[in-house]
């Protein structure tokens, strides 16, 4: 059932990392075919957008489900806006990449080599997440962050400092599983092939104005499998140690953040001439043709008021789950404080076997005494009321003056215990007649 | 000044091996920069990146360079030649790699998981009963050996283990008395008085101890813990005191 969860949980990122890759390309202009390297950087860009909701949803005092919530639809809000606006690029990015497609397989030089080279790296990375998830290393120095993610998944609470935790815990809530079983069973397939695929588009970016680019970006990515498997430098660096610690927030910052950002480094920021026969570069001059011509104001409104919309819905939402969650609180509390608001305390002198006084505690603070006994009971009752922390009475209720009621009560005063008020109830057994 | 020596002495310990990556990596720059002034004398400056831009990434550095020396012997030669370079540079390409760290694949750090949580199934045994033990509680606050303390968080926020893994695996890091208890549970003789007394004093109400790996002179249950139950190897002691408050 797990295996079933998590290939529906793959399926669903990648449409939605495909998807917010390909705004990023759109929104920076680097224009690129590679379906693993649009999908992986749009993978890092929904992993930091939850960071952000979750933030905000942390200063606000929201739970790990509202920030979840807000996730998605912000995410599905932007991307169907992008899909909304840009629809024309799809098919013809599609068109492009079977162009790609068929150039690639065209090209017959080295084409056993390639498929040789594709099918050990392919290999090494499977194995790499097949060892991950079948095999358990006894590194609690790895593990520290976890708990993290297991307090938000009981309490349903935001934890600020683990963000990443906070996604599993929130994914843990959604599929119902505990979230070390969704950290170590179905993350590292969610992350392992993100961080690869990071490394591929490294690699194809390195290599893609040289002969023979495909073999040398599958070479190079056999050379970041063994890096992996020979990773373990040493313990301070055990925490950015790709297969001991995938699912921390340093290692998606070291293998998911900086690589990305390196990608974008790489691509010098000017614009690339056309050239023929180039696919990219066809790509490029079609967009900025269609963008002069469409008339982009209509649907900037749209996206304007899209957003509006989503802000207002998750407003709304916001507050409602503020209610609920006071609700909760309140309905949780309530049986604490009613426990907590007195506390009672009998006095029971041991050769007496019978109860003299008691002693109750107030929660906004201060002591009431009800009885007191004789004088023989004085001092134990001065014991009694000094264990239990009453170091000043605010009223004390005598059931009489003579000596056996109020008796233990002048012992006290005499030893120095304040008393604020001491009154006289008078109370006499009833005895029927 | 003792206390200052064996800081800097954990520190070190910890760093230590780190240096490796950074060679490799100092190399591999130096085989990109060879590369890029190769390019400039060729009036290519643009096809190579520059070389500072790989500090966002040393791995990916790493592997660039690696691959680029690989291939750089292909246009020289003939071909068993520049096959036998190639084979050459690729052994110690990989030579560099498995130098620069510790396998990762090794039962020093790897066996086969028994359940999804990627916990032992011991451990999970001892919590579960730890849990049905103290139903109803919030907290649960356990006295444990090192090797099983840290899961306790990572398994239930219910639960209140005395320590934690240590920062850096650096025992100095941790509090007074878990750090008494942690020293007595890093022998295979551990004090139970001593172990007991801060159990007593912080108001811990379990303790586990791994009869497979420690051998006290006295049990805990010499020290008013109540044994409740044995799970596997492991003893789990209530505090006698405790229970009755409880009641």
């Amino acid at each position: 059932m797990i295996w079933l969860v998590t290939f529906f949980l793959f399926l669903l990122f990648a449409v939605l990392s495909f998807i917010a890759g390909f705004a990023l390309r759109v929104l920076t202009k680097r224009w690129t075919v590679d379906i693993i390297t649009i999908c992986s950087q749009g993978m890092v860009c929904i992993l930091l957008l939850f960071m952000v909701c979750e933030r905000i949803c942390s200063l606000l005092r929201a739970s790990i489900r509202f920030a979840g919530a807000l996730w998605l639809a912000v995410i599905f809000v932007l991307e169907l806006l992008f899909i909304f606006m840009d629809s024309r690029r799809f098919p013809r990015f599609f068109r492009l990449w079977r162009q790609e497609r068929i150039r690639a397989q065209a090209d017959g030089s080295g084409k056993r080599m390639r498929v040789l080279l594709k099918a050990c790296v392919l290999l090494m990375m499977a194995l790499q997440t097949a060892l991950v998830i079948g095999f358990f290393y006894d590194q609690p120095a790895a593990i520290g962050s976890l708990k993290d993610a297991t307090l938000s998944y009981d309490s349903g609470r935001i934890v600020a400092a683990s963000p990443m935790m906070m996604f599993y815990a929130w994914l843990s809530l959604l599929i119902r599983v505990h979230p070390l079983t969704m950290i170590y069973t179905v993350a590292p397939v969610l992350l392992l092939p993100m961080y690869f695929g990071l490394e591929w588009s490294l690699a194809k970016k390195l290599f893609q104005k040289e002969e023979k680019g495909e073999e040398k970006s599958l070479i190079m990515m056999l050379f970041f499998s063994f890096l992996h498997l020979f990773a373990y430098q040493s313990q301070a660096f055990i925490g950015i140690t790709l297969l001991f610690s995938f699912f921390s927030g340093a290692v998606f910052f070291v293998h998911g953040v900086l690589p990305c950002l390196l990608w974008f480094c790489l691509e010098p920021g000017k614009r690339r001439e056309p050239q023929e026969n180039d696919a990219r570069a066809e790509i490029s001059t079609e967009e900025e043709e269609w963008d002069m011509k469409h008339k982009i104001i209509n649907t900037r409104n749209l996206a304007i008021a899209f957003i509006v919309l989503a802000v207002i819905c998750a407003g709304m939402g916001f507050v409602l789950n503020r209610k609920i969650n006071n609700l909760y609180e309140a309905a949780v509390n309530l049986q604490n404080e009613l426990n907590e608001s007195l506390k009672v305390y009998e006095f029971v002198p041991e050769e007496d076997g019978t109860p003299q006084a008691y002693l109750v505690k107030r929660n906004q603070g201060g002591f009431i005494v009800l009885g007191g006994g004789s004088e023989k009971e004085g001092e134990l009752l001065y014991d009694f009321l000094t264990e239990h922390g009453c170091d000043a009475v605010t009223a004390w209720y005598l059931n009489g003056e003579d000596p056996e009621e109020a008796g233990a009560y002048e012992i006290c005063a005499e030893r120095g215990l304040p008393v604020d008020t001491v009154y006289n109830t008078g109370i006499e057994e009833y005895r029927p007649k | 000044m003792k206390e200052l020596l064996e800081t800097a002495a954990a520190g070190i310990e910890t760093l230590r091996g780190a240096g490796r990556l950074l060679i490799l990596f100092a190399a591999a720059v130096l085989v990109i920069c060879f590369y890029a002034w190769n390019h400039k004398d060729n009036d290519c400056p643009e096809k190579e990146p520059h070389p500072a831009v790989f500090l966002l990434s040393f791995r990916t550095a790493i592997a660039y360079a690696f691959t680029k020396l690989l291939f750089s012997e292909q246009k020289k030669g003939k071909m068993p030649r520049i096959l036998f370079r190639q084979l050459l540079l690729m052994l110690l390409c990989l030579t560099a790699v498995f130098l620069s760290g510790k396998r990762i694949i090794s039962e020093e750090f790897y066996a086969p998981a028994a359940n999804t949580l990627h916990i032992r199934t011991e451990y999970i045994m001892v919590m579960d009963r730890l849990l049905a033990e103290g139903a109803g509680q919030n907290v649960i606050s356990v006295i444990a050996p090192p090797e099983l303390s840290p899961y306790f968080k990572p398994y239930s926020s219910r639960f209140m283990p005395l320590y934690e893994y240590p920062k850096n695996g650096d025992p100095e890091t941790l509090p007074e008395e878990a750090r008494i208890v942690y020293h007595q549970f890093s022998t295979s003789v551990p004090d139970m008085k001593v172990i007991t007394d801060v159990g007593h004093r912080m108001d811990y109400d379990w303790l586990i101890v791994d009869t497979g790996r420690y051998y006290p002179e006295f049990k805990a249950s010499e020290f008013d813990y109540e044994l409740v139950d044995t799970v596997g190897d492991y003893e789990l002691y209530y505090a006698g005191d405790h229970r009755e408050g409880g009641e």
